[in-house]
């Protein structure tokens, strides 16, 4: 055992000093914070957003000047409006060239026709060079249609308040439970977002000490260390307290990031994590991490180059991307078949289960079950990863063969 | 002491260690002889408890239950260090792994440190080292914690004569100090000069154990040495009749009996003007070479 301690120290003091893991762990958040403030800044600013110019052709001579001053008032950056509109009444084909002149030659973003019947028709059509402008278009779109239905009541002569009345919006508010106060955008933006950065969190502590820890095995392998090491510890020593080592740098780097997350959420007046969630997520940290350890050791005791066994680990790497690609999934259906059976496969497992706990999806039920799973996984995986490692960690110069390892493990 | 009985391992469909006996002194060294790919590294891991074998078992001093890594000073043929650790920090680790604590672990490291000529540079990273240096801190690891059995797998390879000499004046201490130490190489002058018991092993299987001196006596073959004066007369039929062969400048003749040197030396007087003439002893060397060669 204190061997086991003692290579797990070792470990950890070389990779905690080296000037990559300070980087990663101390430039990430700096950089997404970073990131965020300066997109935040520019949005705020006004740089990079400029004056759009549309034209709008309008046969009614109801609607267009409405459409255009609304817009105009609504959206603006400072006191500098976001859009400026031509507008006229002139429909011909002479007007609509004329138009189509200023979209070629730049003076116009584009422009709209609204027919002179559009109350019936209920098509109003958009002109422009390029693509990309639905942000406009859909603005353009609920502000014409507000006025339609409004045009369109007044012309049976109801009373304005009973007007008033049929128009009015209600807005969904969203509280936390428990709380009084209404979320603010930015706040509902936190909590959507919080199962991802737990899910990044845990993929990134796992999934990288599990890939530093194949590269180390791989070092050693190649540079013979690995000889030396076995006279003074045996196998299981070496290989526990290699785990080990990596384990707490994993847990170090994601207890930092948790702390940075709970800043960041507590500056915003989100309350992201809990002490439940901190033990869950070390726990299913822990498992995830001893699960893929034990398959990444494996690979690197059969391979001489960190090239070969790159390329022997990128299928099971796909795997492990999978649940980054089904996150807003599991946000919106948590209780899905399709993530109900994801997360019992011990390969997700971690990953969907942390997900499903931020967003309080996980009942003690299947928190129990997967956290069962996930022992007994690691029990098995570990078993056989241990067979493949004594076995291949001495073989140089051997290209080992599927077979082989399979008669390893059976033996 | 240490003693091999009956020791085998199979790999797959190789035999690579094939019942293989030998004792090992306390006090001696032990030279442990054999071609590329004999079973000597086999045998030595087996030994290490490194690879288990399939059949027979090692005793060390009277027991099957092997010592604690303290006990062991080992240096395998495929090694290594981690490069980019200080010299003094890495040996510090090993030491603490061997059960040393730092405080008395740091003590003897800087005495080695010093022999090696190496102490200015115990900051230094490993992988800054020229190889020969970082043999030295590879040997140093190996004796840090006074071990009782040292296992040294070509301890020389990469040394200059003057530190060559430091590292034998360490084993002949550790050898007066009465530790068993057991020296793979495949340089035939350093078992020559070092060992006091050899054992060679081919294909898997033992040739030949015993003491250096009994092994020469029994095998060495003894040769006329033969120079002559003119280099032209190397290939001069009468040596090629005496079955003679070209050493060095030298004519290597081999015979029987004794008796019969008196008419060779005639023979040759008589036919080739000659420097000088002597009865050798043929060297570990060639007995290794025809031994691997007369075991296939």
């Amino acid at each position: 055992m204190k061997k086991i301690w003692i290579i797990g120290l070792h470990e950890f003091r070389i990779r905690v000093r080296s000037k990559w893991f300070l980087i990663s762990t101390f430039g990430l958040p700096i950089i997404i914070i970073s990131l965020s403030l300066v997109s935040g800044y520019v949005a705020g600013s006004g740089i990079g957003s400029s004056v759009k110019h549309y034209g709008v052709l309008d046969e009614t001579g109801i609607y267009g000047k409405s459409v255009a001053a609304d817009l105009e008032q609504q959206y603006k950056d400072g006191d500098e409006g976001l859009y400026a509109f031509q507008v006229e009444t002139d429909v011909s084909e002479s007007n609509r060239a004329v138009f189509d002149t200023l979209v070629t030659e730049g003076s116009l973003d584009g422009y709209f026709l609204i027919p002179g019947d559009v109350a019936k028709t209920l098509v109003v059509s958009f002109y422009s060079k390029k693509v990309g402008a639905f942000r406009d278009v859909s603005r353009f779109e609920r502000v014409f249609n507000r006025l339609l239905v409004r045009n369109n009541v007044k012309n049976y002569n109801l009373d304005s308040t009973i007007v008033k009345t049929l128009m009015a919006r209600a807005e969904v508010n969203s509280f936390e439970l428990g709380k009084t106060d209404k979320l603010s955008g930015s706040q509902e933006f936190f909590r959507y977002m919080a199962p991802f950065a737990f899910l990044f969190l845990l993929f990134m502590g796992v999934f990288m000490g599990a890939q530093m820890l194949m590269r180390g095995i791989i070092e050693e392998r190649s540079n013979r260390v690995i000889e030396v090491m076995l006279s003074v510890a045996n196998y299981n020593e070496v290989m526990a307290g290699k785990i080990l080592g990596m384990a707490g740098l994993g847990i170090s780097q994601s207890l930092f990031y948790l702390i940075v997350l709970a800043g960041v959420g507590g500056y915003y007046g989100v309350n992201l994590i809990n002490s439940m969630m901190v033990i869950l997520f070390l726990a299913y940290f822990i498992l995830g991490y001893l699960w893929w350890a034990a398959v990444f050791m494996a690979i690197g005791s059969l391979f001489d180059s960190e090239q070969d066994a790159q390329q022997a680990v990128s299928f099971i790497s796909i795997l492990a991307v999978v649940p980054m690609m089904l996150w807003t999934l599991v946000i919106e259906s948590p209780n899905s078949t399709l993530v109900n059976v994801l997360t019992y496969i011990p390969i997700f497992t971690p990953y969907f289960m942390i997900m499903k706990l931020a967003v309080n999806a996980a009942s003690a039920f299947q928190i129990g079950t997967t956290l069962l799973i996930m022992l007994v996984a690691v029990y098995y995986t570990m078993r056989v990863a241990g067979k493949v490692f004594k076995t291949a960690i001495l073989l140089y110069g051997k290209r080992i063969t599927l077979p082989e390892i399979i008669r390893w493990i059976r033996n | 002491m240490l003693v091999l009985e009956k020791i085998t391992k199979q790999f797959e469909n190789v035999l690579a260690v094939d019942s293989v006996s030998f004792t090992v002194q306390p006090g001696r060294i032990f030279g442990f002889l054999g071609p590329n790919g004999a079973g000597k590294t086999t045998t030595i891991r087996m030994i290490m408890d490194i690879l288990r074998p399939d059949s027979g078992r090692v005793i060390y001093s009277g027991d099957t239950k092997m010592p604690d890594a303290r006990a062991f000073g080992y240096l395998p043929e495929e090694r290594g260090l981690y490069q980019k650790i200080p010299i003094k920090e890495l040996l510090i680790y090993f030491a603490n792994l061997r059960g040393l604590r730092t405080g008395e672990a740091s003590k003897v490291i800087d005495m080695y440190l010093e022999r090696f000529d190496l102490s200015a540079r115990k900051d230094t990273k490993v992988g800054e080292l020229s190889k020969g240096n970082q043999q030295k801190v590879q040997f140093i690891n190996c004796i840090i914690h006074n071990p009782d059995y040292l296992i040294l797998d070509e301890p020389f390879s990469g040394l200059d004569p003057v530190n060559q000499l430091i590292l034998k004046e360490i084993l002949d201490e550790f050898k007066d100090h009465g530790k068993t130490i057991i020296f793979s190489t495949h340089q035939m002058d350093q078992v020559e000069r070092m060992c006091d018991d050899i054992a060679l092993i081919n294909k898997g299987k033992m040739v030949v154990a015993g003491k250096l001196r009994d092994v020469k006596e029994t095998y060495g073959k003894k040769i006329l040495e033969v120079i002559p004066l003119s280099e032209a007369d190397l290939n001069h039929a009468i040596f090629a009749d005496m079955k003679g062969e070209i050493l060095d400048h030298n004519i290597h003749i081999p015979f029987e009996h004794e008796s019969a040197i008196q008419e060779m030396i005639q023979k040759i007087n008589q036919t080739v003007s000659v420097r000088s003439i002597r009865i050798a002893e043929a060297g570990l060397e060639e007995i290794f070479i025809s031994l691997v060669r007369g075991a296939k």
